[in-house]
């Protein structure tokens, strides 16, 4: 197509477009027609990169006429593009178009769009152009269409943008549909009338529940549905009611009366309680679920008195819901569940139902007020030691002072798990005089009794330190963190302990533990893909930490480092501060008295390469959280100065190393290491 | 190395009292079945859609006792066909089948819920039948294809009670959960920029039409989209940067990124009431989305949130210092503060940390999981207002209550996208 046969067809449609609009006397082009022309050229004659571009121009040309203010622009452009679809162009192009018009066409469009509802190859385009565009001459303009079409398939399509448009001014065309001879004709036409949310849609649906086929009723059904929503939305309000009503009582399909029941339930609110308390005390779990949800909705004591009674006629998984739901409530009437749940909470722990005991737990542990408090710690009297240790964690969540002597209590009992679960509750408590009864702990042979006390020092040491008992809380955190194995621990014992002020606790702790905690560090340097190729610097010699290093075009300094962490981690990103995909090297040096063999235990995110004296005694490559005594080397020492140098590198995110030393045996070996 | 779930768990003990009692009431007892969960307890799964994404979830299922996947659905037969053989060899049995309709896998009345990795354009239809059809789902990210759609979505799952779990798994990793918490919790002081880092979207796709190849039903791939030939370039992974199917990196990583940025701002039902910005598009190829932009979102309670390239995760500004969350770690100013230990009084987000569970055991406990449906319709709506204000080039003003930009009906439209017949919503 060349430019001038564009321009004639603009100027035809230009004057179609004045003639037809006694609003604008004068369309003045205000500029984006020719750009307009030039682009739709392109698109027709230019190679792939040109037709993209010439898309994206006229996308962008189009786009911007669309702003507020901007009508005398749109209106060229709705012009040009309605010449367009005129024209005779390649499909992909007027498809462009089509696609373009729905985003601009006003009730111009429509009238060249209806015509081309009758040309084979572009009523489809046509029809998906109509459905977006927001003037009500476009429903009817779809709605004619269906009055005349034939085939099946062009009858649904055209049926389908009718729902799609929910204007219920052409109800007659989509109730006529209703009864067409071709299945997914009705089918479709149900769905539409299901969104269309006026009187005439909603009878006609019911007939079809009342006579159709099955797979009509099911479809009925679910636009009776939409339709009241619709109608909801409308303010429309007994429709609604009505429609939910009659499904509630005349559908058997459990799917949909449950989404009856709901909305019941949000078009009537309180009015809906007798449905609900039906489905609620019945045996449908579709149908108690709905109810369930709904009530957890509604607020007031008279819903949470009805879900409290409903509690003893409910079973299995509906029975954990319903505790859950319980946990919601926030009113007075509350606290009248405590009884009922505790009975519940001693049948779930004999029948070891899991998740109702948590369901239990959780409510019970929301629940306000020292009656609720009161009532658990008369549970536990005579309770089994299994069940005693579910109350003393409901206890630990209320973290309500008057529990704190019978926790206490618990927490010296012989039973190792009901100990545990008192510990961990002394943590919630977090209340100083506990440190006595967790250092002991903390002296236990038992390494999940230990773990337990750790955990609760940490919080026991806030209050210590809050009452001015540094000191405990400090011997508190260390005594953790030295017995503690769960790896979890350390990092909130290491914050404690350093906003304790305790570092040299910590070092010292490392240390002891055979790490090596004075350490020099250079980085970040070169890429992860560089280091595990080769190094940057020279590894087979001591090296003089004073001094600057060159790598590459950059001078970088070593940076002492003491490790304040007991497990000797050196934390590189926070040293360092990165996060690529990167590397650094850590050296050390320490005194050997005698020339003896040890064991190197080194740890890494992520890949790390040890050298001894200049030579390469381990590597590891790959990601990893780093975990203490990750790899173990068998390595010789020398009498006097012994360097090691290791390569940590990063492959994204944490990034850590440490090392520490061992007998052949695992007993720490605590060697002299160069501090200065 | 980017997790560390350890020392999470342990923040949450420590930090939060109600997991505290429920750790105790399970001290006794393992937390999940040791042998696995008997077959007819098992929640049974249909899978449509098996490439990349849909074959992760599908390894992830087959693996887990607590499912039994009875049968898999892909417009491409060999997708669907190896899909099927694994399950078989898993199971033992010949039980699995496989099906070219996601209509006939949903008229299966043995399927309790199904999972949908299909593309985005496809999301929300079959989404809808499978709440008609009475399925639970989990259905990937970005959740939609239009805010329209994501509209009908949420109306569909509330009216029939479904449990719907979206994709943004990043919800289910602790430090997400952590950077919100102390966002949440005032731990930066009052926010006023958050930054979203997204990945550069692609340019590209060279390859010239052609036939489809045998066993790829290229109509049931367009399905609501409007027709064009076959193009290999349109499937798979590259379905992401064409608007007709996907919104380019804007939704597709926008859907974790922004979904995080609602998240740790406390949005999650709500949206920007602006919106405004620049992008570059593709200058050659068939690729259609923008390869970088710069968007400006307002919101109403006057935090600035700006989304941007290259993808670097989330990254929350306030009076008092600034925290950012990416998928390989996460920084903060002051340092301390990503070793903060939450107490009771601070704000406790929902916990999950594996979002396959999170969902198979609220199906179990008929609540609502971690990035439900509703949530996952306002995170990718942020993504799809952006696309929307750098298309049209202007500053847009949005409505978040209503769901509609404020006096602008030509924006107005940009919120539904009509479907190819004979497919509606």
């Amino acid at each position: 197509m060349t430019k001038w046969r564009y321009i004639t067809i603009l100027a035809f449609s230009l004057f179609l477009y004045s003639c037809s609009t006694a609003t604008v006397h004068e369309l003045k082009s205000p500029g984006i027609v020719e750009p307009l022309v030039s682009e739709f050229d392109r698109m027709e004659t230019g190679d792939a990169t040109a037709r993209l571009q010439a898309k994206q121009a006229a996308e962008r040309i189009v786009y911007q006429s669309t702003r507020p203010g901007a009508r005398e622009e749109q209106a060229a452009a709705e012009v040009f593009l309605l010449g367009a679809v005129k024209g005779a162009h390649k499909r992909e192009v007027k498809d462009f178009a089509y696609r373009l018009i729905s985003l601009v066409g006003g009730k111009e469009s429509v009238a060249v769009l209806s015509e081309r509802l009758d040309v084979p190859e572009e009523r489809e385009m046509a029809r998906w152009a109509l459905e977006r565009i927001p003037d009500p001459s476009a429903t009817k303009a779809v709605a004619d269409a269906l009055r005349n079409a034939r085939e099946p398939e062009w009858k649904a399509a055209l049926v389908k943008t009718l729902g799609a448009r929910k204007d219920p001014s052409v109800s007659s065309a989509v109730v006529r549909a209703l009864s067409d001879e071709n299945e997914s004709v009705r089918l479709t036409a149900i769905a539409a009338a299901g969104r269309l949310g006026d009187s005439r849609s909603a009878k006609a649906l019911w007939r079809i529940w009342e006579r159709g086929s099955d797979a009509e009723k099911k479809a009925a059904a679910d636009a009776l549905l939409q339709w009241a929503e619709t109608a909801r939305e409308r303010g429309n309000g007994r429709g609604p009611e009505s429609v939910y009503h009659r499904l509630w009582n005349e559908v058997s399909c459990s799917l949909v009366k449950g989404a009856a029941l709901s909305g019941l339930a949000h078009a009537c609110g309180e009015k809906a309680m007798p449905e609900l308390l039906e489905a609620l005390g019945g045996s449908d779990p579709v149908l108690t679920g709905a109810a369930r949800d709904q009530l957890a909705l509604m607020p007031g004591e008279t819903v949470t008195r009805i879900l409290i009674n409903s509690l003893n006629r409910s079973r299995g998984a509906d029975r954990a819901a319903l505790v859950s739901v319980l946990a919601g409530r926030t009113d007075s009437a509350i606290t009248e569940a405590t009884p009922v749940l505790i009975t519940i909470g001693r049948e779930a722990v004999q029948t070891r139902d899991e998740r109702l005991v948590q369901a239990v737990s959780e409510t019970l542990a929301q629940i306000p007020g020292e009656d609720t408090t009161q009532a658990v710690i008369r549970a536990m009297d005579g309770a089994s030691a299994e069940m005693e240790t579910v109350w003393v964690g409901i206890l630990g969540s209320r973290a309500d002072e008057a529990a704190l002597p019978a926790v206490t209590k618990a927490a010296a009992s012989e039973n190792k798990y009901l100990r545990m679960a008192a510990l961990k509750a002394l943590g919630s408590f977090g209340n100083g005089s506990s440190k006595d009864i967790l250092q002991a702990a903390l002296e236990q042979e038992d390494q999940d009794i230990r773990n337990a006390a750790a955990e609760a020092a940490i919080r026991v040491s806030l209050d210590l330190e809050k009452n001015q008992q540094k000191e405990a809380a400090i011997r508190l955190c260390a005594a953790a963190a030295q017995a503690s194995t769960d790896s979890t621990l350390r990092l909130p014992l290491v914050k404690r302990l350093t906003a304790l002020g305790a570092t040299e606790v910590l070092s010292d702790m490392a240390r002891r533990n055979g790490c090596i905690v004075h350490w020099w560090a250079l980085g970040p340097v070169g890429s992860r893909a560089e280091l595990l190729q080769g190094d940057l610097i020279p590894v087979d010699k001591p090296i003089r930490v004073a001094v600057p290093v060159q790598v590459k075009d950059t001078q970088i300094s070593w940076k002492k480092i003491s490790v304040t962490d007991p497990l000797g981690m050196v934390d590189l990103q926070r040293t360092l501060g990165t996060n690529g995909e990167v590397g650094s090297y850590l050296y050390a040096e320490i005194q050997s008295d005698d020339e003896r063999d040890v064991l190197f235990k080194i740890g890494s995110n992520d890949d790390v390469f040890c050298r001894l004296n200049g030579r390469l005694v381990h590597e590891y490559e790959g990601g990893r959280l780093w975990e203490p005594d990750q790899d173990e080397v068998s390595v010789h020492l020398v009498k006097g100065n012994n360097f090691i140098l290791m390569k940590v590198l990063n492959a994204g995110g944490e990034w850590a190393g440490s090392l520490r030393i061992t007998d052949r045996d695992g007993r720490p070996v605590i060697l002299k290491q160069r501090e200065e | 190395m980017p997790n560390r779930i350890t020392r999470r768990s342990f923040l949450n003990r420590a930090g939060k009292g109600m997991a505290g009692a429920l750790a105790s009431a399970c001290l006794t007892r393992p937390s999940r079945p040791q042998a696995g969960t008997a077959p007819n307890d098992r929640i049974t799964l249909g899978f449509i859609g098996l490439g990349g994404q849909g074959n992760y979830h599908f390894r992830k299922f087959l693996d887990n006792s607590e499912a039994q996947i009875l049968a898999v659905c892909d417009v491409f037969q060999e997708h669907r066909e190896k899909a099927r053989r694994r399950a078989n060899e898993k199971y033992g049995n010949q039980n699995c089948a496989s099906y070219n309709d996601f209509r006939e896998l949903l008229d299966r009345d043995d399927i309790d819920a199904v999972v949908i990795a299909t593309p985005d354009h496809w999301h929300t239809r079959i989404a809808v039948s499978a709440c008609e059809a009475g399925k639970d789902i989990y259905c990937e990210k970005p959740l939609t294809l239009t805010i329209g759609e994501g509209k009908a979505l949420v109306k569909a799952v509330r009216r029939y009670n479904r449990i719907f779990q979206v994709g943004s798994q990043q919800r289910s990793d602790w430090r997400f959960r952590f950077t919100c918490e102390l966002v949440r919790s005032g731990r930066i002081g009052r926010v006023h920029t958050v930054k979203v880092f997204l990945p550069n979207g692609s340019a590209g796709g060279e390859a010239p039409d052609s036939d489809p190849p045998d066993g790829f039903d290229w109509n049931m791939y367009l399905g609501p989209a409007p027709w064009v030939p076959y193009n290999k370039d349109r499937t798979f992974w590259n379905f992401r940067w064409f608007f007709d199917y996907s919104g380019g990196q804007m939704t597709d990583w926008g859907a974790h990124h922004f979904d995080i940025a609602q998240w740790g701002l406390g949005t999650d039902l709500t949206g920007p009431i602006s919106v405004e910005g620049t992008g570059t598009l593709p200058s050659e190829g068939l690729f259609e989305t923008y390869t970088d932009f710069s968007v400006t979102l307002q919101y109403a309670n006057g935090v600035t949130m700006i989304a941007t390239n290259p993808e670097h995760g989330t990254r929350f500004e306030g009076a008092d210092g600034w925290v950012h969350v990416w998928r390989g770690g996460m920084d903060s100013e002051p340092k301390d503060l990503m070793y903060e230990i939450l107490g009771p009084k601070d704000v406790h987000l929902y916990e999950s940390n594996d979002h396959h569970a999170d969902w198979l055991n609220s199906i179990r406990a008929r609540k609502r999981p971690i990035c439900d449906v509703e949530v996952g319709h306002r995170s990718v709506s942020v993504a799809h207002l952006s696309n929307i204000a750098l298309r049209l080039g202007r500053k847009l003003y949005w409505d978040p209550d209503r769901e509609e930009f404020v006096d602008d009906p030509e924006a107005n439209r940009w919120l539904v996208k009509p479907y190819r017949a004979p497919w509606y919503l």
